[in-house]
């Protein structure tokens, strides 16, 4: 059931969202044991209890659902990483667009924010758009 | 005055003890045991207020016992002032209660002396003979304050459950205000350095950690998902570690339910002023005994600094901030206290060796406290398992044919109407007692003595040992065993004995009431060539069924000179058995009647009574003799033997109407017919005798269970 990114999703902070990359990366679902390997994989030292704190928080603002299967932990990402990061995005226009993409487009543009290829795709999309209409 | 309030009272009694006793000990070992003693040392003093443990002998116990008899004391003069249920005015319709059982009289006996009813008789006829009509208005006074003091429990109930509920709903909503402004703390530093301090002091579940500006000191929240909040996350790093040490020390002990055990204590002990005071103590020696947990697993030199955290964290806030209920334990509530811990800080060492030994003296007394003042116990209904019931005693029967055994190897006895003595059995049936009486009797079959029940019920089969007899009419019976006749089924000799015995009281007692069914072998003895006089001199004074079954083959010499014996003795049931197997002349009787009444031996005279020829006119000059000397108890026992159409009573209730003698009255008034008390009652009435009326009024209502 695809999930309505217009909901709102509570704020993560940039270790929780660290966290939820992972699940995301690793199918939507992973063990702790994953979620730690990855972790030090990527340099991070945190501790056992940390992970497991921030987990928890996840779970509660109904970004993770726990299961234990027999005595470890997985963790399912009930939102999708695109609703996700659309929610995000539709929130970044809200507050700072006033909900329009044009402004965020030109910030883009000007700021040399785009690359060559990124703007022919950017291009293409729009112009097709606009032949639609 | 309820036993839950007695309870309570006596708890809180004993708690303010041990406080009290705590606090003068503080001095003596400030400095030299540590702190932690001292707060465990609270625990008990809460357990104490808490718990309605105690021994069977304690200092509550006899406190509350001299209480309660006092109040029994009271409670009787109140009583015969009123017209309310007299508790004391049976013992005038019982003349034969003796003292040789001693037997528990309606009001309460709990821990107070046996009232001997000869005592109580003499009493309540003076506390009568002073009563006057102005007392009468004293009476609702009384009842007022009676009603009040027995209610008193609701008034403490209600009082100490809206203190509980308050402190609740005040502790909810305190959460609820503090969680509101929190916000999770995503700095991964600290929350990592939380979580090796975690690993460190041993704590398992992770712990959360917040942030939230509105709360004025550091503080741990939360019985099953613990989280610390603390003002603000940007701390030096010293000063986090610091206060998540003392949070967590916090939450490892248990501190936030050893706070909730206090104030429910408070709560419950409302009205105790020393409560507010253990309240302040029992806090303080936690927080001080926490900070001496987290200053130990400190390197020495960092000591100070934890000094430094108490000075930052909570100087911000002076004054006192405690939530009226322990939602929380935090690094401090007073700066007041702030003083005293910064010093202990100061002095602080590692734990010196003679410090054990000081708290284990402290400790030990104050156990001592705790189990010698004890709490309230309601006295235990005086059915136990297994024990002997002492059982109320009741009129000696007018024909006494067996008599009662004492008490000392059988159970308390019980008396039948129709005569006989009938034990009283009880026996521990998981638990339960029930008690039933079965008949007794001595047999003297030379050369055995048998003791023997019969008509036990089956459910005591289980109870005891038995075995089969073949008796010679080709039947068998189930005989039962006493522990001590267990050997019996081996002695040939006397189980044929016995068996013609059970024979021949099978065929007596074939269709009358008590048929011949299950007995029971109390107890078996081969005398061997004991003549019977031997054997009555050993048994007399000992075994007074075995007696009884010896003495009617004595010869008449002898049976005088142990009839003369138990007389002197003052044995008084074995002078009844004696009396009932000889026969004496009424010159015999009478001498012993007279003596009996000349030493006041009311038992003894009874039963003389008892055999006297029933044409009384000599009963009836004892009883005139003794309204004259005033005797009351040997005028109640005449009257057992007076028909009521004798007009020697007409003549003494005249006298005892017009003297306004109520306790001989009443007496009197316990053997009227209900005419006669009708025309007493008219003639009372007239004459606006209220005294002798409630007396009249209380035998009106008690006809029906008259004999």
């Amino acid at each position: 059931m695809p999930h309505n990114f217009t909901t709102v999703i509570q704020q993560v902070s940039d270790s929780e969202l660290e966290l939820l990359k992972i699940v995301w990366a690793n199918g939507g679902t992973a063990l702790y044991a994953q979620i730690q390997e990855k972790l030090t994989e990527t340099g991070r030292t945190w501790q056992k209890n940390t992970i497991i704190t921030l987990l928890s928080r996840l779970v509660d603002k109904g970004l993770l659902k726990a299961r234990k299967i027999g005595r470890r932990n997985e963790y399912t990402a009930i939102v999708p990483e695109a609703d996700y990061q659309a929610a995000q995005a539709q929130a970044l226009l809200n507050k700072l667009y006033a909900g329009s993409a044009k402004g965020l487009v030109s910030t883009l543009i000007q700021r040399d924010m785009l690359s060559a290829a990124d703007y022919e795709e950017l291009k293409q999309f729009w112009e097709k758009g606009a032949a639609k209409q | 005055m309820n036993d839950l309030m007695k309870l309570v009272l006596s708890l809180s009694l004993s708690g303010s003890l041990l406080i009290l006793l705590l606090l003068l000990a503080r001095p003596l070992f400030q400095g030299r045991a540590s702190r932690a003693v001292q707060y465990y040392l609270w625990l008990l003093v809460i357990a104490r207020l808490l718990l309605p443990l105690t021994p069977q002998a304690s200092l509550m116990g006899t406190l509350f016992a001299q209480f309660e008899k006092n109040a029994d004391c009271v409670d009787r003069k109140n009583n015969t002032l009123q017209d309310a249920e007299n508790s004391n005015l049976p013992g005038y319709g019982c003349p034969a209660e003796y003292t040789e059982m001693p037997a528990g009289q309606g009001t309460d006996t709990s821990g107070a002396p046996d009232f001997s009813p000869q005592e109580s008789l003499p009493a309540a006829g003076q506390e009568s003979a002073f009563s006057s009509e102005g007392n009468a208005g004293q009476m609702p006074l009384h009842r007022i304050a009676d009603a009040l003091l027995q209610n008193l429990w609701l008034i403490w109930l209600a009082v100490a459950l809206a203190l509980l509920v308050r402190k609740i709903t005040v502790c909810q909503s305190f959460t609820k205000y503090v969680k509101a402004g929190c916000r999770e703390v995503s700095d991964t530093a600290l929350l990592d350095s939380l979580a090796q301090i975690c690993v460190r002091s041993g704590v398992k579940k992770p712990v959360e950690l917040y942030e939230n500006p509105l709360v004025p000191s550091p503080m741990l929240l939360g019985f099953l998902r613990p989280c610390i909040v603390l003002p603000c996350a940007g701390l030096p790093e010293q000063d986090f570690r610091h206060i998540i040490m003392h949070e967590l020390v916090h939450y490892k002990r248990r501190d936030l339910l050893y706070k909730w055990l206090v104030q429910i204590a408070a709560c419950l002990h409302w009205f105790n002023p020393l409560i507010r005071i253990m309240d302040r103590e029992a806090c303080r020696a936690c927080e001080l005994s926490c900070d001496e947990a987290v200053l130990r697993s400190l390197p020495e030199q960092e000591r100070h600094s934890y000094g430094d955290t108490l000075m930052h964290a909570l100087s911000r806030y002076p004054g006192n901030f405690s939530p009226a209920a322990p939602a929380s334990v935090t690094l401090g509530e007073s700066a007041k206290l702030l003083k005293e811990r910064l010093n202990a800080i100061l002095c602080f060492q590692p734990k010196l060796r003679w410090n054990i030994s000081i708290s284990l003296l402290l400790a030990a007394v104050l156990a001592w406290g705790f189990t010698v003042s004890g709490a309230y116990r309601s006295l235990p209904d005086s059915r136990q398992p297994g024990s002997a019931k002492i059982i109320e005693s009741q009129n000696i029967p007018d024909s006494s044919d067996d008599v009662f055994p004492e008490a000392s190897n059988h159970p308390a006895i019980d008396q039948d109407t129709d005569g006989g003595a009938l034990p009283k059995t009880d026996h521990a049936f998981s638990g339960k007692v029930y008690t039933y009486t079965y008949r007794q009797d001595g047999f003297y079959q030379v050369p055995y003595l048998f003791t023997l029940g019969w008509n036990l019920l089956d459910r005591d089969l289980k109870h005891y040992e038995s075995m089969s007899l073949s008796l010679s009419d080709n039947s068998k019976i189930t005989l039962l065993l006493e522990d001590s006749c267990r050997d019996f089924p081996l002695d040939a000799d006397a189980c044929q004995s016995l068996s013609s015995l059970l024979l021949k009281l099978k065929a007596d007692m074939e269709g009358t009431e008590y048929p011949l069914t299950l007995p029971l072998l109390i107890n078996v003895r081969n005398t061997g060539d004991s003549t019977p006089l031997e054997l009555a001199e050993q048994l007399y004074q000992n075994d007074l069924i075995g007696f009884s079954a010896v003495y009617p083959l004595l010869e008449e010499t002898e049976q005088k000179r142990f009839l003369d014996r138990a007389f002197s003795d003052s044995a008084v049931s074995f002078y009844g058995c004696c009396l009932n197997h000889i026969n004496t002349d009424s010159d015999t009787l009478n001498r012993f009647a007279e003596k009996a009444c000349a030493d006041n031996q009311i038992a003894l005279f009874d039963t003389t009574l008892n055999y006297l020829e029933p044409d009384g006119s000599l009963v009836s000059q004892y009883a005139q003799k003794a309204y004259s000397e005033n005797n009351i108890a040997i005028f109640n026992a005449c009257l057992n033997y007076l028909t009521s159409d004798n007009p020697v009573l007409g003549q003494l209730a005249e006298d005892a109407y017009e003297n306004d003698n109520a306790a001989f009255f009443s007496c009197l008034a316990y053997h009227m017919e209900q005419d006669t008390l009708d025309y007493w009652t008219a003639r009372a009435i007239e004459d606006k005798k209220s005294q002798l009326l409630s007396v009249l009024f209380e035998n009106a209502d008690r006809d029906d269970d008259k004999n």
